[in-house]
Parts: C-alpha cells; sequence; structure tokens
C-alpha cells in the first residue's frame, strides 16, 4: 500500500535511499540505518522516522525520530531538544523537536525533510 | 450495464479541436488518453459509473496518416499499438477522437466496423478488459462519446463536458423542456441553463452560514441534484444565519447537512439531494465527491480546502471556494476592521488556493490532530507546538448569504456567460468600501498542483489525490 506520494517515491528510488512505508492509523516512512555524521554521536547509523501528518505534502510533518536514541559522543548527553519518548509501532523513539515555519506546500516534500534532518544532525553535533 | 461520461478542460478540447479541423472540410483524426475515475455508488444513480478524465492530446503522426476526405480519414495502425502498450504501463484508457465536418450527428456505420476492428487489436494486445473509447466532434459544434468493450458491445457517454471559463455540458439527447416553475429565470437566461443546471451534480461542502445558503440557491436556480455534506449539528447560535433550521432542529441535535436536505426536499422542485455527515477528505464522502461536476466549498475547515484543492486539478471538478472575513476593530479603534467576501473558482489552468494563499496548513494540521488524537494535540497545545482554537469568528446572515449569492452567480455565470466582461477567477466584495474586484495570483515556482501538469486529470491514484490520508 502506497503512502509516500509518487514525487517522494520517485525521489528516494533515484537516490537509492532504503525507505519503509508505515500504513497505519498515523502514518509514517521509517529511513533503515541512517548514516549519521561519522563520530560525532555514539551511534554510526540509526534508524530515522519521519511522522507523515494528513495532508502531508500540502502540511508540513514536524520533527523527526531517532531509533536506538542518539548521544553525543562529546558530551554523552542527549541533543538539545532530543530528550522526549514518542511510541511508534511498538517502539519508543527519541523525539527530535525540529520545527520547521518555512514550508512551502506543493513545492516541498521528502528531499526537504531529509536536508533538514541531516543539517539538524550537522548541527547537533 | 456501465454508465460513462468524459471530462475534458478548455485548453485540451481547444488543442483536440484544433488538430481535427486542421485541413477544412476533411475529416481529421487524434488521440486522446483518458484516466478513470471509478465511481463505486453515484449518490443519486445509486450505481457505479465511470468518469473519463482527459490526460493528454496525442496528434497521429503525418507518416501514419494514410487518406482522409469530407467523408472518412484512415490511418496506420502503428502509432496505436505504441500507445496501447504506453496505456498499459501507466493505466491509461486510449481514445480516438474525428470529427464529421459535414454531418452526421452521429457515428457512421463505417465508424462502427472501424472502431470494432480497433477494439479488438486494443484486446488481443491488453487483454479483454481493455476498454476503447471513441469521441466524435460533429458540425454545429458537438460532442459525443461512446465506449466500446470486449467483444463488441458500444454505449453511448451520458454526457461529455467541457470546463474552464464556461462550463459546457454535450448531451447526446436532447434536453427536456424546463419546468413551469422556472419561466423567469428563463426569461432572462434561456433554456440551456436549464438544461445544464438540471444535469450537473452540484456537491456543497459546509452547511453552514455560507453553505445552508448556497444550498437553497443552487436548488432554487434549477440544481436537481445536490450532495450537502457537513459533519456537524444544529446549534442554537448557528440559529441567526442557517437558512431553514429552527429552534427543534438545534433541540433534536439534528445534522446541518439534513436539516439542508430537509429544507429542499420541502421545495418541491423535484430536486435529488443527498445529505452525507462527515468530513469532506473521510473515505465515505470521497467517493460521492469524485461523483460531482462542481463543488461549492463552504467551509472554514482547512483541512477540507487542501483536499478539494487538489481534488479540482486531479478530476476537473471546478471548486467555488468562499470565504468571508469579518473582523472587529482591536480597541482603542471602535467598530469593524474588515468585511470583505472572496469568491475563487478553481480548476486547471487557474491558480491553485495554496499558491493564493488561502489555506493554512498548519491550521489544517492542528485541525487534523485534535480531531484524531485529541490527547496528543492537548500536548502539543500544552508544548505551544500548536496555535489552538480562538476566539470564534463574528457571523452576521445578510454577508454569509451574500457570499454564497456571489458563488452561485458565478456558477450561472460560468454556464450561460452573462458579464460583460472576463472577472478571472478569483472575485473580492469589499463591504466598507462597496468595491468589487478581480483579483489574481500567480502559482508559486514549481508548485507540484497548478504550476506543473504532473497532476491535471490524474483521476484515481494510490494514495487518493497523492495526498496522505
Ligand atoms: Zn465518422
Ligand atoms: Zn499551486
Amino acid at each position: 500500500m502506497a503512502v509516500l506520494p509518487i514525487r517522494d517515491r520517485n525521489y528516494l528510488t533515484e537516490r537509492g535511499l532504503a525507505f519503509e512505508e508505515v500504513d497505519g492509523s498515523e502514518k509514517g516512512v521509517i529511513f533503515r540505518d541512517y548514516v549519521l555524521p561519522v563520530g560525532r554521536f555514539d551511534q554510526a547509523k540509526a534508524d530515522i522516522l519521519v511522522l507523515l501528518p494528513p495532508g502531508y505534502p500540502d502540511v508540513r510533518p514536524d520533527m523527526f525520530f531517532a531509533m536506538p536514541w542518539i548521544k553525543l559522543s562529546r558530551s554523552s548527553q542527549y541533543p538539545r531538544a532530543a530528550d522526549q519518548a514518542h511510541d511508534y509501532q511498538g517502539r519508543r523513539w527519541q523525539r527530535w523537536s525540529r520545527h520547521n515555519d518555512q514550508w512551502r506546500p506543493g513545492v516541498d516534500g521528502i528531499w526537504t525533510m531529509l536536508r533538514r534532518i541531516d543539517t539538524a544532525l550537522e548541527a547537533a553535533a | 450495464m456501465t454508465n460513462f461520461n468524459i471530462v475534458f478542460i478548455e485548453q485540451q478540447e481547444a488543442d483536440l479541436r484544433d488538430l481535427l479541423h486542421e485541413t477544412k472540410d476533411v475529416e481529421g483524426a487524434a488521440y486522446v488518453l483518458l484516466r478513470e475515475c471509478k465511481i463505486t455508488i453515484d449518490p443519486w444513480e445509486r450505481r457505479s459509473r465511470t468518469k473519463f478524465v482527459v490526460r493528454e492530446i496525442v496528434p497521429i503522426a503525418a507518416e501514419h496518416r494514410v487518406s482522409s476526405s469530407g467523408q472518412h480519414v484512415s490511418w496506420d495502425t502503428g502509432g496505436f499499438v505504441a500507445l496501447l502498450q504506453r496505456c498499459q504501463r501507466e493505466e491509461l484508457v486510449l481514445a480516438i477522437a474525428h470529427c464529421h465536418p459535414h454531418g452526421p450527428r452521429d457515428f457512421s456505420e463505417q465508424d462502427d466496423r472501424n472502431e470494432a476492428e480497433l477494439l479488438r487489436t486494443a484486446c488481443n494486445r491488453n487483454g479483454p478488459a481493455t476498454k476503447l473509447v471513441s469521441i466524435l466532434f460533429y458540425d454545429d459544434g458537438g460532442i459525443r462519446a461512446r465506449v466500446w468493450q470486449y467483444p463488441k458491445h458500444k454505449e453511448d457517454c451520458k454526457s461529455v463536458a467541457v470546463l474552464g471559463e464556461r462550463l459546457r455540458f454535450h448531451f447526446p439527447t436532447a434536453p427536456s423542456p424546463a419546468s413551469e416553475v422556472f419561466a423567469r429565470q428563463v426569461l432572462a437566461f434561456g433554456p440551456s441553463l436549464m438544461s445544464q443546471l438540471k444535469a450537473l451534480r452540484v456537491g456543497i461542502i459546509g452547511a453552514g452560514g455560507t453553505g445552508s445558503a448556497t444550498a437553497m440557491l443552487a436548488a432554487r436556480a434549477g440544481a436537481a441534484q445536490i450532495l450537502v455534506v457537513d459533519d456537524d449539528i444544529v446549534e442554537p447560535t448557528n440559529l441567526n444565519r442557517l437558512h431553514g433550521a429552527n429552534q427543534s432542529d438545534a433541540d433534536a441535535m439534528m445534522s446541518k447537512a439534513d436539516v439542508a436536505a430537509r429544507e429542499i426536499a420541502r421545495m418541491g422542485l423535484g430536486v435529488r439531494v443527498v445529505p452525507l455527515k462527515g468530513w469532506a477528505n473521510a473515505p465515505h464522502v470521497q467517493d460521492a465527491l469524485k461523483s460531482c461536476d462542481i463543488i461549492f466549498c463552504c467551509t472554514d475547515d482547512n483541512s477540507g480546502r487542501i483536499f478539494l484543492n487538489r481534488l479540482a486539478y486531479f478530476y476537473f471538478i471546478p471548486v467555488i471556494d468562499m470565504g468571508l472575513a469579518m473582523a472587529v476593530a482591536k480597541p482603542p479603534a471602535v467598530g469593524m476592521a474588515d468585511i470583505s467576501a472572496r469568491v475563487t473558482t478553481i480548476l486547471p489552468p487557474e491558480t491553485c488556493l495554496l499558491c493564493r494563499d488561502v489555506v493554512d496548513t498548519d491550521l489544517a494540521r492542528e485541525e487534523d490532530l485534535r480531531r484524531r488524537n485529541p490527547i496528543e494535540y492537548d500536548r502539543q497545545k500544552r508544548e505551544a507546538y500548536v496555535r489552538g482554537e480562538g476566539n470564534p469568528n463574528p457571523a452576521v446572515v445578510t454577508f454569509t448569504t451574500e457570499v454564497a449569492c456571489m458563488a452561485v452567480n458565478e456558477l450561472l455565470n460560468r454556464i450561460v456567460g452573462y458579464r460583460k466582461r472576463e472577472m478571472g477567477s478569483e472575485h473580492r466584495r469589499r463591504f466598507l468600501f462597496c468595491e468589487d474586484r478581480a483579483t489574481s495570483a500567480s502559482p508559486r515556482n514549481s508548485c507540484s498542483i497548478c504550476a506543473s501538469k504532473l497532476y491535471w486529470g490524474m483521476a484515481d491514484v494510490e494514495p487518493f489525490l497523492d495526498l496522505v490520508g
């Protein structure tokens, strides 16, 4: 069952990025073993979850979530605003509260979200 | 037995007409690629129906043309087979279009033989379930179409619609005379308005102040098939502006959609009215919305608007969206700061509601969250991630009704063209200044809905409207 819009699926396929669409009461996409910036976290890879709100991609996705939980390697602490849990699909995810007011409906898509995730990971590290 | 319609937007029909009439007095032909809109149960006919939405016009390559005259056109089927391959891959239905520059207004026996042969080729290539559509343009500007299915079954389309600045529905049979009830409206706009309105399936989303008025006006104007969608019940605070509602409806917690339907039925105008309780994006409402030929958006609901905005481009269903802004001045100033009405019609190639900034997508997010997950909504409200509901907006019946009048007049104008000049697709009335104006907006750079043709005529797709539901 397709959850993601056509342009998102095409983009991820072209980039060769593995993704898993979750079709539940709350829809989402999971990027398994997403590669984190080298040496900055206590993990090299993590699963990254993006929840897709009803109306996405016209409505912006909000935060993103990591599994396992990620700590900064320098301080052994959770990054700023990344210490809350969110239960999804039977797992307790690490919520990264990173909001975005710049979403352009009709224009932005999963590529925008991935860029934001990369930026957030870089900034945290 | 199935039940078919075809929908074009104006530019597509003009392009096709140009191809068919390239050489004067000679029959021309072209291919048309269609997408299907499968309606499980049409709310008025209570049976399934398929609407074909025009996706692309494909000329017949010069090297494939064999011969043509005033009486015939023939071409070799090389291009036909290549298109069949594409149809299978992209889930398209292939149509052949031709014209009869000197009549007849009907398919000829030669057409029957040719099309049966093409159907055979199509079924051999793509399987026995393959449909083949044939579209005929005849000399007085009329269009008719029929659908072929294995082995040689052919069935007339109930209508061929061409939608744009004008809305035109072509029917294979002559309309029945208008009821005498409408005699004085016929004096104004003639009988053809009545036959068009009678056949139109009109969706009204929201049955509040503007929606209840729109429903009453559409019915009295002669729309004979009306769908009213609303999730709310009548409350005492609505009684100052809900047309047809009374205290006992509020006491009985009647749904707004049911009240509108009851009032329309009581008019005795022969309107078939279907009330539906639910949000515009609820699954049971989707099928009914797909069935509509035109939709009035009379809701303040942002997530509903997001949904209808896409519906217009995917299915070529014109959406007449209306809004009323009434703002009380902030103290120490007194009086009204703004009273203005907006009526926007969206349909390709017009600019979409998102690019016009009339939808608040963040509010849409919050509305959905509040409906689906009130606990998470409250949590996010505490954390100040959502804005939460504000105070109720002011509402005055004369203004809500006036917006409804503007919207229904927009429909009448698109059918009969009474305006002396084009007003474009958005019309604003500023009550504080007695001022009317047409406003325009350009698509956002690379908007996937209105700036690119990605979705135009896409019809049924998974996920529905290519949107997370
Ligand atoms: Zn013919
Ligand atoms: Zn747009």
